[in-house]
């Protein structure tokens, strides 16, 4: 994902949460830019699904155009 | 904070029997490699390449902060190996980048590997020439090389490796590539300098000198005079410990006064001596020939693919940075936000969910339905009537505050998909520094008016204790949240000449504030760098996704909240509590000249300051001008919130909290009656 402060691209899953300390919203997962400290909240679950599912149908697409040239 | 390395609470526990100490994990004995580097260039995947099932993550003593511990065999000799947290430079700013330094210092690594992301060797190269610098014995590992690769950028790791002196290995160790090279390098780097399992030879010896940087004359002379004035042992070079007393780094200072004793005095006067010479601080000279140096060397070994900037752009860039330009393009952008937020979302949109639906349908049909079926009027007023869960804390959040958050999220992912949030924090940065804040301190600002509880939480990115406690007071004073924000201009909305004072009531309190409290906590101005992104023409799909993601945790974090405080209120009016405490609170209203029934709306603002603002958006119809600017500006600088306050407990104590609301709560009111009666007495009817 890429940080809305600096433009770090940096992967979600090895930056650290920010709401850790936060006793009123455990759990809501913000993430935190580790080159600038900038909070964001990670991609919601519906575009992450979209996303999967287009990258699915692209994967799906390119593999019939290689079975058929073949 | 930075204190740390004359703390001996942060010191690794060590059994004393070797040097290669540290806790969890028994690395006694063994030769021990350090990872080091920003984080998310693969240091993990190396840490577990060259780990085995001996590994333990645990929090460095004395802090929060995980560290990664695990023991090895490269070929069949046993190695201790220490993932350390993300660093950028060896003067630590943040607390995990303060613990690497420790592991550095402390615990005395035979071999550091600095993990660099080859993509971005330019950025990261400085931090190995300070290494170098140290006295390390550094390996340089270039990874993610597949990626560089793919983006056409080529480096000779063999001409890198005769220009820094040291070894260099290229790996993509996602795939494995490179792996086994790393370890053969590793292994002879071992084997040369006499470190293996029987024994540590070299652990004692003190680290090489080597100079790869040349400073300017002036700096070059303070540190040959520093190192002829300094005779105790250290981890690092002379040389690397002038540099860090030169930068202001605490940690260091305390640890060369407890080494030098009386001597320490006439290197803190060299240091003085030195810094007095230069019109800016002595870290951004040192960063700046730190960087050139490592532009220059990487002129010979690096091919990267032409980037094309547009000039129109670097233009505007460079206009949103000019306080000349900056400061109108600021307030031309704050006005459009005020149109679309406070216009389109808080007249238009809150007028169709408020009136035509919530009002024409939604909460007559629920009353409607009360009436009929249930006969106990408790559970009646718990989900409708004038205070329950639907008619007031569900039109609360969805026909109030969700069409003017929604604008406003709307807006915010533009700005900030546009790039233009770090040239903000460099323009305000000259204004931050007068307050004793530095443009870093722009981030928990700017997040601020997103959410509070989370910018509190921001503000342990800042470097002193000076400016967290005083960016903490400032977000719980005059930074009001997103949809505080929202609600507050929705009430201003078609009072332009409203919104203009309002705006200049609360930028004034938020310098004055910053100015005195800035007096009262003195301490040394901060420095502030940060590299830009480029200024673009925001991507529609990028926008859409971060609103969607932003109104989605809307409804999954902030909805709840409404519909607790809704059933808080019917508990307290069942009990009584919530009588009370509004008489209470009356006495205090009529003294900002407001009538009786604000003292709901404020008794709102305690459970969340937004659910405060709806209440006196409910309102504003009965309310003159001058008590519509009185309510906004008093409820503006209102409390913080329950959950901002627990996070300032836990951030910074709760001696500092208590003081903070203690200061506030008054002084909230205080403003709000003193505008109240100075337009009194001047006779000014708005």
């Amino acid at each position: 994902m890429k940080c809305g402060f600096c433009g770090y691209e940096f992967d979600p899953e090895e930056a650290g949460t920010a709401c850790g300390s936060c006793p009123l919203v455990k759990g809501c997962h913000l993430v935190r830019c580790p080159r600038c400290g900038y909070e964001m909240l990670p991609e919601a679950k519906l575009i992450i699904w979209l996303r999967n599912l287009k990258n699915s149908t692209i994967n799906r697409a390119g593999k019939t155009v290689k079975e058929k040239s073949t | 904070m930075q204190e740390s390395i004359a703390n001996p609470r942060i010191l690794p526990e060590s059994n004393g029997a070797s040097c290669h100490g540290g806790p969890n994990v028994d690395t006694s004995g063994l030769p021990l490699i350090a990872i080091v580097g920003s984080p998310n260039v693969g240091k993990s995947v190396l840490f577990n390449t060259l780990t085995g099932a001996y590994v333990t993550v645990s929090n460095y003593p004395g802090t929060t902060v995980e560290v990664s511990r695990g023991k090895g065999r490269l070929a069949g000799q046993p190695v201790g190996v220490v993932d350390t947290p993300g660093m950028y430079r060896l003067v630590p700013v943040t607390e995990e980048e303060r613990v690497a330094r420790d592991i550095l210092l402390q615990e005395r690594p035979a071999v550091t590997l600095h993990v660099v992301d080859a993509k971005n060797l330019e950025r990261m190269l400085p931090m190995t020439l300070q290494l170098i610098e140290a006295g390390q014995p550094v390996i340089l590992v270039c990874n993610l090389m597949d990626e560089a690769e793919r983006l056409g950028v080529k480096i000779n790791t063999t001409a890198l490796e005769q220009v820094l002196g040291i070894q260099v290995v290229a790996t993509a160790l996602t795939t494995g590539r490179g792996a086994d090279r790393l370890k053969e390098v590793v292994l002879s780097s071992l084997n040369r300098n006499g470190h293996s399992a029987a024994g540590c030879a070299n652990c004692e010896s003190k680290p090489a000198q080597v100079a790869v940087v040349q400073y300017p004359p002036a700096i070059e002379d303070a540190l040959q005079q520093i190192e002829t004035q300094m005779y105790g042992s250290y981890q690092l070079t002379h040389r690397s410990i002038a540099l860090l007393l030169l930068q202001n780094d605490a940690g260091v200072a305390a640890l060369v006064a407890a080494q030098e004793g009386a001597q320490y005095a006439d290197v803190q006067a060299t240091v003085k001596a030195a810094q007095g010479r230069f019109s800016q601080p002595l870290s951004l000279v040192i960063a700046r020939y730190q960087r050139e140096a490592a532009s220059r060397i990487l002129q010979k070994v690096l091919t990267q693919p032409v980037r094309r900037v547009s000039r129109f752009a670097e233009k505007v860039s460079e206009a949103t940075m000019n306080p000349l330009t900056g400061i109108p393009l600021l307030l031309l952008s704050m006005y459009l936000l005020y149109q679309f937020v406070g216009v389109f979302g808080a007249q238009t949109l809150v007028d169709f969910f408020e009136n035509s639906l919530f009002g024409a349908y939604v909460n007559p049909w629920i009353n409607g339905l009360l009436a009929t079926y249930v006969p106990w009027p408790a559970i009646r007023d718990l989900i409708g009537n004038q205070y329950g869960v639907i008619t007031l804390g569900v039109r609360y959040a969805i026909a109030i505050i969700l069409p003017i958050v929604g604008t406003f999220f709307l807006a915010f992912s533009v700005i900030e998909d546009s790039g233009y949030l770090p040239r903000l924090a460099m323009l305000i940065d000259r204004v931050f520094k007068k307050i004793g804040l530095n443009g870093r301190a722009v981030i928990p600002m700017v997040l601020g008016f997103g959410c509070d509880t989370m910018a509190t939480i921001v503000t342990r990115t800042l470097e002193t204790r000076r400016e967290r406690v005083l960016s903490t007071i400032l977000l719980s004073l005059a930074i009001p949240c997103s949809a505080q924000l929202g609600v507050m201009l929705g009430m201003l909305s078609g009072r332009n000449d409203l919104l203009l004072i309002w705006a200049a009531i609360m930028t004034g309190i938020f310098l004055l504030v910053g100015l005195v409290t800035a007096r009262l906590m003195p301490g040394e101005r901060p420095t502030f760098y940060m590299e830009l992104p480029p200024l673009r023409l925001p991507s529609p799909k990028n926008v859409f996704v971060k609103t969607y993601t932003r109104m989605e945790w809307y409804f999954r974090e902030v909805f709840p909240l409404f519909i607790i405080a809704s059933l808080v209120i019917w508990l307290g009016r069942l009990t009584g509590l919530f009588d009370l405490a509004i008489s209470a609170l009356e006495p205090l209203v009529r003294w900002l000249g407001l009538p009786d029934q604000t003292a709901v709306a404020f008794l709102f603002g305690f459970f969340r300051r937004d659910y405060g603002a709806a209440g006196l958006y409910d309102l504003r119809n009965t309310m003159t001008g001058v008590q519509i600017l009185v309510s906004t500006v008093t409820m503006t600088l209102f409390v913080p919130c329950v959950a901002q306050f627990s996070v300032t407990v836990k951030e910074r104590g709760w001696k500092t909290a208590l003081a903070i609301v203690v200061f506030i709560f008054p002084f909230a009111f205080l403003i709000g009656g003193l505008l109240n009666w100075l337009l009194m007495v001047l006779g000014v009817k708005l």
